[in-house]
């Protein structure tokens, strides 16, 4: 799908605007429903379960658990293209970045949401959503410079494939550290 | 000319490998997060108010939440 020539251009600009509002729409509604959890929890209580939510992401994306997550186990259909040239990949990247219309292959956004369900405000829970967008609009921007031909060809997959331990280190540290850094600079 | 169109497509999957862009992601996260923390106790440690360092320290902090989202968004998205 990524090897049309929709993904060239103001519609790629289009798909890339969708998932950032998809992240927010995610990150809106668990800050809303963060309002309620919190309010009969004490602090302690919801960095203790942040932590936890945390610990057991990591043990998975290091292969010492063996769980399975909940995600939504299909693809976004390609009839949403039928909005035409823009709205269809805005719809698209919304579906996508609201990281619940398709799969899920890494565990890290539920520690992301974790944290933004029981610690952030609201204009952290929706800058964690546009980065959530922005990482996923990330990927489709390198896989199609990687491999114009085709940006989820043999190239950027084998590669992902061939690195994944690598890619889940780098990743779950840079949302360890943000997180930390982004619970303990709020708190102060 | 086609050893040249060659070299520039290597140049091109160079610059724009997974491991590259996850480190480039990670990178930023670190430095943002470094910023943020050094900001954060810059302008607590004296407990004078200091409007501008807690801007900073503010938008810095905002900015890390965003750097968390980035590194999950590209942690699902590589073989999807």
């Amino acid at each position: 799908m990524l090897s049309s020539p929709v993904w060239r251009g103001t519609p790629a600009l289009a798909f890339d605007a969708g998932l950032a509002v998809g992240g927010m729409i995610t990150a809106t509604v668990l800050v809303v429903a963060g309002s309620l959890l919190r309010a009969p929890l004490p602090e302690p209580a919801r960095w203790a379960l942040v932590g936890t939510a945390l610990a057991v992401v990591l043990l998975k994306e290091a292969g010492v658990l063996s769980i399975t997550l909940p995600e939504a186990r299909r693809l976004v259909p390609e009839s949403v293209f039928r909005f035409g040239r823009h709205l269809g990949p805005l719809q698209f990247g919304i579906e996508m970045g609201t990281g619940a219309r398709t799969y899920l292959p890494s565990g890290l956004p539920y520690a992301a949401g974790a944290a933004v369900l029981l610690l952030a405000s609201v204009p952290a829970a929706l800058a964690a959503g546009v980065g959530f967008g922005l990482g996923r609009a990330l990927m489709t921007t390198a896989s199609l410079r990687y491999s114009p031909d085709g940006g989820t060809g043999s190239g950027w997959n084998e590669q992902w494939q061939r690195n994944q331990r690598r890619l889940a280190l780098l990743t779950g540290s840079a949302l360890v550290v943000s997180l930390l850094a982004a619970t303990v600079a709020s708190a102060r | 000319m086609g050893s040249s169109t060659g070299g520039t497509a290597a140049v091109r999957r160079r610059r724009w490998h997974p491991v590259r862009v996850a480190g480039a992601v990670s990178a930023a996260s670190f430095g943002l997060a470094g910023a943020a923390l050094a900001t954060s106790g810059l302008a607590a440690s004296d407990g004078t108010a200091r409007p501008g360092w807690l801007a900073v320290g503010a938008w810095l902090a905002v900015g890390v939440w965003l750097m968390m989202g980035a590194a999950a968004g590209f942690a699902v998205s590589g073989s999807t």
